[in-house]
C-alpha cells in the first residue's frame, strides 16, 4: 500500500487509520509502528476521512500521525511512503540507506546532486532514501544525521533520520569496525560490504580452478631481483598500484632484446624512455622505489586490436530484485591510438561490444559474447561465496588476439562514464537497479 | 601524546608558544604535545617529524603519529587536502577538526533544517557575478558573501539609502548609486561562489558591520563552552545580556552543525544584529587562528589548552570513543 503522511497535533502517540481497516476487537488498541530502525507503540483510531488501499506512486492512500509519534519515529512528512500492515505491526518505509565516507564536511545538497539520477526510480521504491556517513550515527537512539532526497523538491536536504532498513555501500574508507556494526543492526542487508584491492581480488579467485584460468599471470612487486624474473620470462609487464583505479599509477616495461622500454604513466603525460641494460633496469627501480610499494606486476597481454587502438570489456554485473545476478551493461572502451590505456577518463571511448568485436574480429563473435556472459555469471557466484554481501561488480575483461577472455579486473565501487555517453538509457538502468535491489531486501519488495 | 598539527610557516612560532602554555600544565601528568605541520607527516609510514613539547623542554623528533591530533592548521593547497583526506581516513588516529573551513551555503542549509537553529538565517540565495542585471533595490539592505570560508574582511553590507547604498567593507563604508553597485562590489568578490543575504537594517560600528565572534571549544564529555566573545575585528569583548544570548546562540548552532560534522572540537560562530538587537548567523568557522596570538588574553589560551589535556586524558584512557 501506498501512503502519505498528515501531521497532526497530539502530545500521545497516535496513528490514524482508515475506518474501513477497523475491526470491532480493534478498538482503541496499540500497535508496534516500524519506520526503519525506529519502533515507537502506537494507538490506533480510526476515522472515515482517510483511504488506504493498494493505490500507487502516483496515487496513494493517507495516513495520518501524531506530531509525537512522527517525532518518534524520525519521519519526514513530504514523501511517499509504503505500509504493511499485520496484526501486530505497521511498517512504514522503506528506509535505504547510502553509506557514504568519513569527510563528513563534503556532504552537502550540492555534492549529492550526483546520485540525483538514481532517482528517477523513486516512483518504483517510494520511502526515505537518504545518504549518510558511519561518523554521524547515533547508535543510542538508532538514527543518524544525513541528507535526504526530498522528492517534492527535488533536492537533498540535512535531517535526522532513523537507521535504515539496508545500506548501500558507496565509500570505502570507513573503519571496519562501523561497517560490522551497521552489517549487525541491518541483519546483513548492508550491501557492497567489502572492497577487495586488486591483488585480493587475485588471491580470491585463484583459489577456483575454473575461474583462475582467465587469471593473466601476476605477482605482488616486492624488489628488483623479483620483477627483473618477471620481466624477463613474459617479456612484457604492467605495473599497477594496488588501491588505485582509472589508469592511475601505471607503469608498462618490455623486454626489446637486451634493452627495456618503459613506457610509465604516472606522470600527466607518459613518459617513455628506453633503458638499454639490466644496470639501467636496476638504477630505474632504485630512482622509483614506490614501484615495490603497494604495486603488482602483471603480464601484459597480447590484446586484440580495433586498428591500431586497444580495446577492454567493461561488464556490470548487478544483483536484480529477484537476488540472481545479472548484466545490465556492457561496454568496449577502446583506447587513444597510441596508448595503452583504455579508461575514458585517459581518453578512450566506448562501444557496443557486438561493434568492437565486429570490428576487432572481422566476424560474428556471438559465442565470444555468451562466454564473456558465462563468465561473469561464474565469477559473482563465486563472489557470493566470500562472506560478504556484494550486489554490483564492473568487471573489466580483456580478450586477447586468440579470442581468449581475460580477468584484468573486478570492481565493486565502478564508474559508469562510457555508458552515460553511449546508452543513457543503460546507464539509468545501471543506477536504478541497487536502489530496485535494496527495496527487494525490505519487506515492501514483495511483487517487485 | 597530543598532536597539534600547524601550518608550516607557525610550526616555529607555535611550538614556542604552546611550550610556554602547557609547560605549567602538563607537569606531572606525563602527557606530551607534538607540534607538527602536514609537510612533515609520512602517512604511509605514520610517521611526523616535529617537536615534541614536554614539561622541561622543546625536542625535535621523527615519531610515531600521535593518535589524538588537533589540527590547528588550514589546508589550502590541492595536495595538503588530499594528504589531509587521506589522514582522517587513517585507521586508530582521531582528528579534532579535520578541517577549518566551511562552506557557509552547507552550514546555513544544515542550520535551517533544524526547528532550533532556522529563525538564526537570514533568507539567502546564491548570487552569481555574471548577473549584471541584478536589481538590488529589489532586495533591499544586503549582506554579500563568499559561499567558502568564514572571513569577515570578505563580507560586504549594503544598506539602502534614498539613492543606492550605503557599502560597509573590509575598508569601511562608501556610498554608492544603485546603477554602480555592481562595478564597486564584483571587484571585491574572488572566487566563484557566493551567497547574498536579504537582511534587516544592520548595525555598524566604526564605519564597519558590527560582528560579533563567539569562540567554542568541545569539553570532553560532548559538552560546548565559550571561550570568548568578541568584536571583530576590534577585539572589543561583548559583555552582560547580549553576551550571554549570544553564547547561547553559539551553543545551539554549534550544537546542529555537530551534528552533521562529528569531528568538531574548536570552532567560532559570527553574528550580526539588527537596529532591535536580534542576533542573526553569519558565518562559521573552525580553528581560529587568533586565539593563539600574543595580544590574546592569557586566560583564553591556558583555558584552550587545559580543555586540549582534559580531552586527551580521557581519551588515552579510552573513555572517549574512536
Amino acid at each position: 500500500m501506498w501512503a502519505k503522511i498528515e501531521v497532526v497535533p497530539s502530545d500521545r502517540e497516535i496513528i490514524y487509520l482508515p475506518e474501513s481497516l477497523s475491526t470491532e476487537a480493534d478498538s482503541s488498541r496499540s500497535i508496534e509502528v516500524k519506520f526503519g530502525g525506529k519502533t515507537a507503540t502506537a494507538k490506533i483510531l480510526y476515522t472515515d476521512d482517510l483511504k488506504l488501499e493498494k493505490g500507487s506512486f502516483e496515487n496513494p492512500g493517507k495516513i495520518r500521525l501524531s506530531n509525537k509519534l512522527k517525532d518518534k519515529l524520525l519521519i519526514p512528512e513530504s514523501l511517499v511512503y509504503r505500509i504493511v500492515i499485520t496484526d501486530t505491526c505497521i511498517s512504514i518505509g522503506p528506509v535505504i540507506g547510502l553509506l557514504l565516507g568519513v569527510h563528513t564536511h563534503r556532504y552537502n545538497p550540492r555534492h549529492m546532486k550526483k546520485y540525483s539520477d538514481r532517482l528517477g526510480i523513486y516512483n518504483k521504491v517510494g520511502g526515505l532514501i537518504y545518504a549518510f556517513s558511519p561518523k554521524s550515527v547515533n547508535w543510542n537512539r538508532n538514527s543518524a544525521y544525513g541528507l535526504y532526497y526530498n522528492i517534492a523538491t527535488a533536492s537533498w536536504e540535512y535531517g535526522c533520520f532513523p537507521l535504515p532498513d539496508v545500506i548501500y555501500r558507496r565509500d570505502f574508507h570507513s573503519s571496519p569496525k562501523h561497517i560490522d556494526k551497521l552489517m549487525d543492526f541491518t541483519g546483513g542487508r548492508l550491501f557492497n560490504s567489502y572492497r577487495f584491492s586488486k591483488y585480493q581480488m587475485y588471491e580470491a579467485v585463484k583459489q577456483n580452478n575454473e575461474l583462475s584460468k582467465y587469471l593473466p599471470p601476476t605477482d605482488l612487486s616486492l624488489n628488483f631481483e623479483q620483477v627483473k624474473k618477471f620481466i624477463d620470462s613474459h617479456s612484457k609487464v604492467i605495473l599497477k598500484p594496488i588501491d588505485l583505479s582509472r589508469g592511475r599509477g601505471i607503469c608498462i616495461i618490455e623486454k626489446i632484446d637486451d634493452a627495456y622500454k618503459v613506457t610509465d604513466y604516472r606522470y600527466k603525460n607518459p613518459v617513455v624512455s628506453v633503458l638499454h641494460d639490466n644496470e639501467s633496469l636496476r638504477e630505474f627501480f632504485a630512482n622509483n622505489p614506490n614501484l615495490f610499494n603497494r604495486y603488482l606486476i602483471q603480464k601484459y597481454l597480447s590484446l586484440a586490436r580495433i586498428g591500431n587502438s586497444l580495446f577492454d570489456i567493461r561488464v556490470v554485473m548487478q544483483k536484480r530484485p529477484d537476488h540472481t545476478w545479472g548484466c545490465t551493461g556492457i561496454e568496449c572502451r577502446v583506447s587513444n591510438s597510441n596508448s595503452h590505456l583504455t579508461n575514458i577518463s585517459r581518453g578512450g571511448y566506448a562501444l557496443t561490444l557486438e561493434e568492437a568485436l565486429y570490428r576487432a574480429f572481422a566476424e560474428d563473435c556471438e559465442l565470444l559474447s555468451q562466454e564473456i556472459n558465462e563468465f561473469c555469471q561464474k565469477f559473482c557466484s563465486y563472489m557470493d561465496k566470500m562472506g560478504e554481501h556484494f550486489a554490483e561488480f564492473g568487471m573489466d575483461i580483456a580478450v586477447d588476439t586468440e579470442k581468449n577472455i581475460w580477468l584484468i579486473e573486478a570492481n565493486v565501487f565502478p564508474s559508469f562514464k562510457g555508458f552515460k555517453i553511449m546508452d543513457r538509457q543503460t546507464y539509468l538502468s545501471i543506477r536504478y537497479t541497487p536502489l530496485l535491489y535494496a527495496l527487494s531486501l525490505t519487506e515492501f519488495g514483495d511483487g517487485l | 601524546m597530543v598532536g597539534i598539527l600547524c601550518n608550516a610557516k607557525k610550526e616555529r612560532a607555535y611550538t614556542k608558544r604552546l611550550y610556554a602554555l602547557f609547560k605549567p600544565l602538563i607537569k606531572g601528568k606525563g602527557i606530551s604535545i607534538m607540534v607538527m605541520s602536514l609537510g612533515n607527516i609520512s602517512i604511509p609510514e605514520r610517521t611526523a617529524v616535529g617537536s615534541i613539547i614536554t614539561e622541561d623542554k622543546i625536542t625535535p623528533v621523527k615519531t610515531a603519529l600521535p593518535s589524538l591530533i588537533f589540527n590547528f592548521a588550514r589546508q589550502r593547497t590541492r595536495s595538503d587536502i588530499k594528504k589531509m583526506r587521506s589522514l582522517m581516513e587513517v585507521e586508530g588516529i582521531r582528528i579534532v577538526n579535520g578541517v577549518n573551513q566551511y562552506n557557509q551555503w552547507s552550514i546555513m542549509e544544515m542550520l535551517i533544517s533544524s526547528r532550533k537553529t532556522r529563525k538564526y538565517v537570514l533568507p539567502y540565495i546564491h548570487y552569481d557575478k555574471e548577473d549584471l542585471y541584478f536589481d538590488f533595490t529589489k532586495v533591499g539592505n544586503f549582506l554579500v558573501k563568499p559561499e567558502k570560508g568564514a572571513s569577515p574582511g570578505r563580507i560586504i553590507y549594503g544598506r539602502q539609502s534614498d539613492v543606492g547604498f550605503d557599502l560597509f567593507g573590509e575598508h569601511g563604508s562608501m556610498r554608492c548609486h544603485r546603477f554602480d553597485i555592481q562595478s564597486v562590489i564584483h571587484p571585491a568578490m574572488r572566487g566563484k561562489r557566493w551567497l547574498l543575504l536579504k537582511t534587516p537594517d544592520l548595525v555598524a560600528y566604526r564605519n564597519r558591520l558590527f560582528i560579533i565572534r563567539a569562540c567554542l571549544f568541545r569539553t570532553y564529555d560532548g559538552e560546548w563552552k565559550v571561550l570568548q566573545r568578541t568584536i571583530i575585528p576590534h577585539g572589543e569583548r561583548v559583555y552582560d545580556k547580549l553576551g550571554r544570548k549570544i553564547d547561547a546562540y553559539a551553543k545551539r548552532i554549534i550544537k546542529c552543525i555537530e551534528c552533521y560534522i562529528p569531528d568538531l572540537g574548536i570552532g567560532y560562530v559570527d553574528f550580526v544584529l539588527d537596529r532591535h538587537g536580534i542576533s542573526y548567523f553569519l558565518s562559521f568557522g573552525g580553528w581560529d587562528s587568533k586565539l593563539l596570538s600574543k595580544k590574546q588574553n592569557r586566560k583564553v589560551r591556558i583555558a584552550l589548552c587545559r580543555n586540549i589535556l582534559e580531552y586527551a586524558e580521557m581519551f588515552t584512557s579510552g573513555q572517549l570513543d574512536i
